[in-house]
């Protein structure tokens, strides 16, 4: 449908240069065409009408004719003189009457072919009439149907007689009808498809297939404020098949882009219903400091991607370089994603069902020891350190046999707080169609997930975590006038979830704290015990109440376009307007239960020997978590110019807009710009386009508040150059393009309206005797600095796209981006002047270059079997140039400049000590020729030892330097295959990244990682913890060091190269299996299309590290997992 | 076309520009350095930025600041992580490098409470309409003075020689103004004195409004320029010439290394003239009495408990807020409730004196370490309430049940103090009406981290009211200087400069007075004085956040923290001080062993500060 439309309005574009009045009227008269049956030849002629003229022109008469008599004309232009005057009046007369009336003097023959009335000049000797014409020898009729290569009928093909002006067009249902001599050689021509002829020889009936022309298809191409015809681009664009979005279950688009569209780094770091959406950015990270976001435009409107349904929309483009982007101005530093939402197009209404129903369990969870083992972990530890084993024997065989579960506990706490698996289901359901003045899309969607905490179903209230989306999208297109466009689009989504009281990440970070022989997660007799200070995780996931949110978000969009081609031909105006609302709320309604002290024993009645150390309460409280909203109003008005003189094609824009942002801060966040954009083209080959945007944010002082970004682009399409027209079929299409420019970043984190002085709140103070004259504290702020601005990058690109044997499609981009004066805080002032804090400065810079592939091949291999196959690959890397690191520290082992961003950071392990090592292995005292050994813990055989980078004889955390690379991937790609054959379907797609690292252990708030560490207060210990040192067996290859209490593993615990683990992963991110019902079976029930399939998400993980799942962000496993889903599902289309 | 004009007039429109002004807008209304000074509460809030740096007694000298743990005062459990706020612990095993983080990193922080106390000078004025005063103004300015020489102090008792640059730095200071090397610490010790001195004649000893009980007085001044000269005057940064060659970026040396007795002169007169001016004003030791008696319990519990105006002459510089509940809940046994697991050494329990006056070292003090007790233990001259009564064969109350039969003899006929200041296995817990069960698997004992790693608990400065359970935690003031320090600090100060001078004895006395152990006689030399004075000192004033300074400055710091430190067997099971028996929780046992070097006399200069400003130099020995 969408080809149909994008045919229909380049051949109306087309007529309109040729002949533009008359294609106006055409346009108005062809109304409702598609919606006619078809009538018989008689039965059309012998229609009764009535109808006159007073000397009006044919042109205008025409369409009355067409409305009075429902009927249509068809005609070459350029052979028809239409402006001729004519008096007449019919009353009541038949409809050939009136034909061969009013043609009849203007040497106009006419015949009827399906719902048209086709006009035809008429030669010397052929005589007016229908049944002349048939009967003249040199003279045949010609019918027949156009077809594309797929068997779709082709409406608006041109035909016409080789060598004459005698012609038509196919209607909607591809069939056409001339009169034409019979020897002739009839030309089939449309758009985006190979021109066909064929010779006549006495065949009235020609049915023809076209071949699509992937070289000439008129693609059109979302980009910055409007579309451009593909060939035009030479900008860094990707864009992505919006049925590739709809792959895969989650909730969050995002989860989508990995892997799918080249030029994108994306990750997905955790698993947690309603918070799980990916990180992505467009070509890697290129800053340290503020927004690394891309911009995110739906209908061109700054807004968010996430809680769009992939049902809704229709486009999806992501803007990579400068060319591309640099109308964004001060907001495209990191990239601009345009989403389109699905519009109407003109047809029967067209409703699409899709229904799918998932079950997911993680994807992967650590496993640990059981309480008897881990008992026995500590104990070696005490052994080992030459202490009495804490635990007696008596104790550990209680708990491995399970004696008294309430005294000898063994809880895998983990499991306990979660459930097996979980579901989720979505529902999209669509309608669109629409005539030629109005059209219509309607979208609605629901979505629901279930998630893995487990709920008490003792407790009348739930707790269980849930979600459930509904999104809404309507967009209705209006000509109001035959060049006047209105466009409205209301959408928008409710979310709500209901979860338990306490932050996920915090319930699976307590499961991994809590170890397992501690207490149970209840007593048989029902006290809920928890040692104090520390957590009891299933008491808290389903004892402490619940709470629920919602979320709602309104998007409306209205937008006029008014053609302008009376003024000056190819113009056209637009104005836009939206507002959007977001708006949430919170209820919390909590509680805490009774906590005990772990029991100490049985009294000598058999009761558990128990002390009260909280007192809970019984009822569920009740608060108002969050209540929020924001709402944003945009404008934008501007020009826009396209049009062909020859071989010559421009195209043009200019555009104002303006946006308020408002979040409940002091003032609202403003921007308002102008961009303009120019692109010209020669004979399909050279390629030129400039862009700028002006533009300028409240943020900055008044005089530094606008900046000027602009950028070039060239393009070469060699494959058009004549000298290579001898290789077409292995050279579809060659297109060279680079361009190069500047965009900014006006999202510098931490500091709004930098060129103001503030005043900064500190601790506050108590006097009083009686300790009640506060007073809250204020000091110094933040310094005003005039001069400050946003960050500037210079991105410059290289790309190429090669089209091969008309059936691979490869595109290659080279970019680098050259990031300056990112806004940081000076780092190199001391602390003993004083200052509050640092200036702020525009001081940082960053390069980041890489490069991105993406590559297609389709394939038609029998008649009965399709295969596809996509593959793309993104890799990007970055430097931090200058970021006012201390002048002594630059190019020493602890330098960060020259590094990339978020570079690790660790000690370099040099395998585990032997004995050989020590003068005293007792002591720790280390051979001479070996460094000290000075982080925090005496070493023994069997630690890390590590090198002394720095030289300075010693080991400490002095000599950490740059290990591994990034946490964040600086590669990340996918591939995949679809097949078909006959009515079944096979898709399935892989997405890897590289360059990935994480030292995982020590964090923020996790000492206790290393087996034993936590002292048995705390941590659980992972299943191979037997791979380990020990003096029985002091192997080097293994995956843990020697173990040790809290007070000896700050050398082992140090993050190095030891904890450093490659994070890469290959993920079978889908496949799906799908079967077509027949037709035969479903146009019984008014179906166009069935569909029934079964997928799976994320079912195979390849990493080599094995402990949790390799993308989550945590350095210890302690997160909401990633889920893996199988699901059945449907798609209907009637 | 009436369309066709309406929208290409609102194109048009836009686009030329008809919202000019759109970005005209900044908040007019954000508050500035003006402002500030113009509004009474304005400029109370930046004065109470200036003060908020003052330590807290409480959780500061416990747990960020550290000084008591990093001292052989305090023992929080060895199994609380670094990562819970107890940044100390790891310090306390030398774990401690140019990069450690120390929480309140003064360094850091104290600079930015100098530099806001220079723009309250340079900025603050009468305000009539506020009825601000002119003298108001100006008492405001010399706290503000003093608040800046007492952070001076602080660092300088960190970090020794310190950059050191009066007076408030331009925002737009060139390089050489921000780049400053370490000043010598003397010079640093002369400006503070002189700051002091001046400032204590000008600020009020009291102030009669109540609200302003905590704003600097003259006593402060006095306090504080008593303990920093008695500071100066030791043996540490008075002729220690352990720092010989350590310069600075202008080659001076850091400390004098040539001992000059007249600082001791100076402390002396420093110590003396706190002593005059406090007791002019009221101040003296707190008491209370039983029967005419001074209570020795009650007395020194109360002393840390009872406000101003409920009779607490003692008290010379108060922290009126301090974080009293983590540091009561954390001191609190487990199974009441608290976290029990902050301790006190062994070393802190051996040092406290016999009933008798005399220290267990003594062979007549009748010291039984091992075994235990076979009757309860009665003081007639208390009214302590914390442990049981003792009523006579008539029914009548007689004095308290200090211990009970069955107490281990370590703990039994120990000075009041002890009682006070330690919560050991088998003491009476008033509020949950039981003895406390330190033993392993037992309410209040291990294995979890919280639980007395060493088989103490802190009792001083834990208020005996404090309820975990039920949210309460009763007020009192932090107290950071009191009378009782200042005796030992003339005290100790005399003994160098006079030794003999009776007023030794006089001061020494009053505090065991208090304290119910008999008075030193007479006749002690003054080595033995010394030692004496010490003594008293380090069992008076523990848990206070005096003693780090104290082993630092006399220069004993090595051999009192490089060591094994002892306590109760953790992993005790049994009643038992058997020996031999891995069960018995009685008997001495080694939980931690702690290092202390040369280099940690002073805090480090953080790295990070050096990698920026070339003209540092690091601390000796690091």
């Amino acid at each position: 449908m969408k080809k149909h439309q994008t045919i229909r309005s380049l051949i109306v574009m087309f007529m309109r240069f040729a002949l533009l009045p008359l294609a106006l009227v055409l346009i108005t008269s062809s109304a409702f065409t598609a919606s006619f049956a078809r009538l018989d030849q008689l039965t059309v002629l012998d229609k009764v009408i009535t109808i006159s003229a007073e000397g009006d022109k044919i042109k205008n008469i025409l369409p009355i004719l067409e409305k009075t008599a429902k009927i249509k004309f068809s005609y070459n232009p350029k052979t028809i003189a239409l402006d001729e005057k004519v008096s007449f009046s019919y009353i009541d007369k038949k409809l050939g009457e009136v034909l061969d009336g009013i043609f009849e003097p203007l040497s106009i023959s006419y015949y009827l072919s399906g719902d048209y009335i086709i006009l035809v000049k008429r030669t010397e000797n052929s005589t007016g009439s229908l049944e002349t014409s048939s009967d003249l020898f040199e003279e045949i009729k010609v019918t027949g149907t156009v077809v594309s290569n797929a068997g779709a009928p082709l409406p608006g093909v041109n035909v016409f007689v080789k060598g004459t002006t005698i012609g038509t067009t196919t209607d909607a249902e591809g069939k056409y009808s001339l009169v034409a001599s019979k020897n002739s050689t009839l030309v089939f021509s449309f758009i985006g498809y190979k021109t066909f002829e064929v010779e006549l020889i006495n065949q009235t009936v020609i049915d023809v297939k076209l071949e699509e022309d992937a070289a000439t298809l008129e693609e059109v191409v979302v980009v910055a404020y409007g579309t451009q015809k593909e060939y035009t681009v030479a900008g860094a664009i990707t864009t992505i098949a919006p049925t590739e979005l709809q792959k895969g279950t989650s909730r969050s688009l995002s989860n989508n882009l990995a892997g799918h569209v080249a030029g994108i780094i994306a990750v997905q770091r955790s698993g947690e219903p309603g918070y799980d959406k990916s990180n992505f950015w467009i070509r890697g990270i290129s800053t340290f400091q503020g927004a690394r976001d891309p911009l995110i435009l739906v209908d061109g409107v700054e807004r968010s991607l996430e809680n769009i349904d992939p049902a809704e929309i229709e486009s999806f483009s992501v803007l990579k370089d400068a060319s591309a982007s640099a109308v964004y101005g001060v907001r495209g530093a990191n990239g601009v994603i345009l989403i389109n939402t699905k519009r109407g197009k003109v047809g029967k209404p067209s409703i699409s069902l899709r229904y799918e129903q998932g079950f997911t369990q993680p994807v992967k969870l650590p496993q640990f020891l059981g309480a008897a083992d881990y008992l026995e972990v500590l104990n070696s530890i005490s052994t080992e350190s030459g202490q009495t084993p804490i635990y007696t024997e008596e104790r550990i065989n209680n708990t491995r046999n399970k004696v008294d579960p309430d005294l000898y506990p063994d809880v895998d706490w983990l499991d306990e707080i979660t459930k097996e698996q979980a579901t989720n289901s979505r529902l999209n359901l669509s309608a669109s169609g629409g005539s030629d003045f109005l059209r219509y899309s309607v979208v609605a969607s629901h979505y629901a997930e279930q998630g893995i905490i487990e709920r008490d179903p003792g407790n009348s209230w739930d707790s269980s975590l849930k979600l459930k989306r509904y999104n809404i999208r309507s967009n209705v297109d209006l000509n109001i006038t035959p060049s006047t466009l209105l466009r409205v689009n209301i959408g928008g989504y409710l979310q709500e979830d209901n979860r338990p009281t306490q932050s996920i990440d915090a319930l699976f970070g307590w499961a991994f704290e809590t170890p397992p022989f501690v207490h149970p997660t209840q007593y048989s007799s029902g006290e809920i015990p928890v040692v104090p200070e520390r957590k009891n995780p299933w008491a808290l996931a389903t004892q402490t109440g619940f709470q629920r949110n919602s979320g709602s978000k309104l998007e409306s969009l209205f937008s006029l376009e008014q053609k302008l081609d009376k003024i000056v031909p190819g113009l056209t105006g637009r104005f836009k307007f939206a507002f959007d609302r977001y708006s949430q709320t919170g209820v919390k309604r909590g509680k805490e239960p009774d906590f005990y002290n772990p029991a100490v024993g049985r009294n000598e009645d058999g009761t558990l020997n128990l002390v009260v150390y909280k007192y809970g309460q019984e009822f569920l409280g009740y608060e108002k978590t969050s209540e929020w909203g924001d709402k944003s109003v945009y404008v934008e008005g501007n020009f826009g110019y396209s049009r062909n003189f020859g071989n010559h094609y421009i195209d043009g824009l200019l555009l104002y807009n303006q946006r308020s942002y408002d979040n409940g801060d002091r003032l609202p966040y403003r921007n308002q710009g102008l961009a303009a954009r120019v692109s010209y083209s020669f004979d399909r080959r050279y390629i030129a386009e400039a862009n700028f945007g002006y533009n300028g944010s409240e943020n900055f002082a008044k005089g530094r508040r606008f900046g000027f970004f602009p950028s070039i682009a060239l393009g070469w399409i060699v494959s058009e150059e004549n000298f290579m027209s001898n290789y077409k079929n292995t050279f579809s299409k060659i297109k060279l393009r680079g361009s190069y420019g500047l965009v900014g970043n006006d999202k510098i984190d931490g500091r709004r309206f930098a060129y103001l002085t503030t005043i900064g709140d500190t601790d506050g103070y108590r006097w009083g005797i009686n300790n009640d004259y506060h007073r809250a504290g204020k000091r110094e702020g933040d310094y005003g600095i005039q001069n400050l601005t946003w960050e500037t990058v210079t991105k410059s690109n290289v790309g190429i796209e090669l089209g091969l044997w008309n059936s691979i499609a490869l595109q290659v981009d080279f970019f680098k981006e050259q990031r300056k004066d990112i806004f940081i805080r000076r780092e190199t002032i001391p602390s003993s002047s004083g200052f509050i804090n640092p200036p702020w400065a525009n001081y940082g810079a960053v390069d980041n270059k890489g490069v991105d592939a993406s590559m297609s091949i389709s394939r038609q291999l029998t008649k009965d079997f399709y295969i596809s196959s996509q593959a793309t690959f993104t890799y990007a890397q970055n430097q931090i140039i200058e970021q006012d690191e201390p002048l002594s520290v630059i190019g020493t082992n602890r330098s960060r400049t020259g590094k990339p961003v978020g570079q690790i950071f660790g000690l370099i392990a040099e395998g585990l000590f032997t004995e050989e090592d020590f003068q005293n292995p007792e002591t720790g005292e280390l051979v001479e020729t070996l460094p000290k050994h000075d982080l925090g813990s005496a070493v023994r055989p069997g630690d890390i030892k590590y090198k002394d980078v720095n030289g300075d004889g010693v080991v400490n955390e002095l000599d950490r330097t740059a290990i591994g690379g990034t946490v964040d991937p600086q590669i990340v790609y996918g591939f995949g295959v679809n097949m078909k054959f006959k009515s079944i379907d096979l898709g399935f797609f892989f997405q890897g990244n590289a360059k990935t690292y994480r030292t995982i252990g020590r964090s923020d708030g996790v000492n206790y990682f290393i087996p034993g560490s936590g002292n048995g207060a705390l941590g659980n210990i992972y299943s191979n913890a037997n791979d380990r040192w020990t003096v029985e067996n002091p192997r080097q290859d293994v995956f843990w060091p020697r173990l040790s209490d809290a007070n000896h593993i700050s050398n082992n615990s140090q993050e190095s190269t030891w904890w450093l683990k490659d994070m890469s992963m290959l993920r079978m991110k889908h496949i799906e299996l799908g079967y077509s019902l027949p037709e035969k079976l479903i146009n019984r029930v008014y179906l166009k299309n069935a569909r029934i399939f079964v997928t799976g998400n994320n079912l195979l993980t390849l990493s080599s590290f094995k402990l949790w799942d390799p993308e989550l962000d945590t350095k210890t496993g302690f997160r909401y997992p990633i889920m893996k889903s199988v699901s059945i599902g449907m798609n209907l289309d009637f | 076309m009436n369309i066709y004009k309406f929208i290409l007039s609102l194109v048009l429109l836009i686009l030329t520009g008809s919202c000019t002004d759109f970005l005209d807008k900044s908040p007019d209304d954000q508050l500035t350095l003006d402002m500030v000074f113009r509004d009474k509460t304005r400029t109370e809030d930046w004065l109470a930025g200036i003060y908020s740096n003052i330590p807290d007694p409480y959780w500061g000298y416990a747990n960020s600041i550290g000084y008591d743990p990093l001292s052989d005062d305090m023992a929080p459990s060895t199994r609380w992580l670094p990562d819970w706020g107890w940044a100390v612990i790891p310090m306390q095993t030398g774990n401690w490098n140019v990069a450690t983080h120390w929480p309140p990193n003064y360094w850091h922080e104290l600079p930015k409470r100098i530099r806001s106390g220079y723009i309250f000078l340079a900025n603050v004025r009468p305000n009539v309409a506020q009825k601000i005063t002119e003298e108001e103004v100006d008492n405001m300015k010399y706290e503000a003075r003093f608040l800046i020489a007492y952070y001076y102090w602080l660092m300088a008792e960190a970090y020794g020689a310190i950059p050191f640059k009066p007076g408030l730095t331009p925002a737009d200071a060139a390089g050489e103004e921000l780049y400053i090397g370490q000043t010598p610490f003397d010079q640093v010790i002369d400006w503070v004195d002189a700051e002091l001195l001046e400032l204590s004649q000008k600020l009020p000893a009291h102030y009669d409004d109540q609200k302003k009980y905590g704003r600097a007085t003259s006593i402060m001044c006095l306090a504080v320029r008593a303990r920093m000269l008695l500071f100066a005057a030791s043996p540490l940064v008075n002729g220690n010439t352990d720092y010989d060659g350590f310069v600075n970026n202008k080659g001076e040396k850091l400390f004098n290394t040539a001992y000059d007795a007249g600082k001791w002169v100076k402390a002396t007169a420093a110590c003396k003239q706190l002593i005059d001016v406090a007791e002019a004003a009221g101040h003296k030791l707190y008491y209370e009495y039983n029967n005419g008696v001074i209570d020795p319990f009650l007395s020194y519990q109360n002393m840390m408990f009872k406000k101003a105006t409920d009779g607490n002459t003692e008290i010379l510089f108060a922290r009126p807020d301090c974080n009293t509940w983590e540091y009561d809940k954390h001191s609190q046994p487990r199974g009441t409730g608290g976290n029990g697991g902050l301790g006190v050494t062994q070393s802190l329990v051996d040092a406290f004196f016999m009933e008798n006056g005399l220290p267990i070292t003594d062979p007549n003090s009748g010291y039984v370490e091992k075994g235990f007790s076979s009757e309860d233990e009665v003081r007639a001259n208390t009214n302590w309430n914390e442990v049981p009564e003792h009523k006579d064969e008539n029914g009548n109350t007689v004095g308290r049940k200090i211990t009970f039969a069955g107490t281990y003899n370590m703990y039994v006929k120990r000075e009041p103090r002890f009682y006070i200041s330690v919560l050991y296995n088998r003491a009476w817990h008033r509020r949950e009406n039981r003895t406390t069960r330190f033993l392993i698997d037992e309410w209040d004992g291990g294995p979890t981290h919280d639980a007395p790693q060493n088989g103490y608990l802190l009792r001083k400065k834990v208020h005996p009211d404090h309820d975990p359970r039920g949210n309460i935690n009763p007020y009192r003031p932090g107290i950071l200087y009191r009378m009782g320090e200042a005796y030992l600090n003339y005290a100790e100060a005399l003994n160098e400069t006079e030794p003999g001078n009776p007023d030794i004895l006089k001061y020494v006395n009053l505090i065991r007075e208090r304290a119910g152990i008999p008075a030193l006689g007479a006749g002690l030399s003054q080595e033995a004085m010394r030692e004496a004075i010490r003594r008293e000192r380090r069992v008076e004033l523990n848990c206070e956040g005096i003693r780090f300074s104290d082993i630092r400055r006399w220069k004993i710091a090595e051999q009192v923290l490089n060591k094994d430190f002892w306590g109760m067997n953790f992993n005790g099971k049994e009643i038992s001080d058997d020996e031999n028996n891995p069960n018995a929780y009685f008997k001495r046992t080694v939980y931690q062993h702690r290092v202390f070097g040369k280099k940690n006399y002073w805090f480090p200069v953080p790295q990070s500060e050096i990698d920026k400003n070339s003209f540092l130099v690091q601390n000796p020995y690091w």
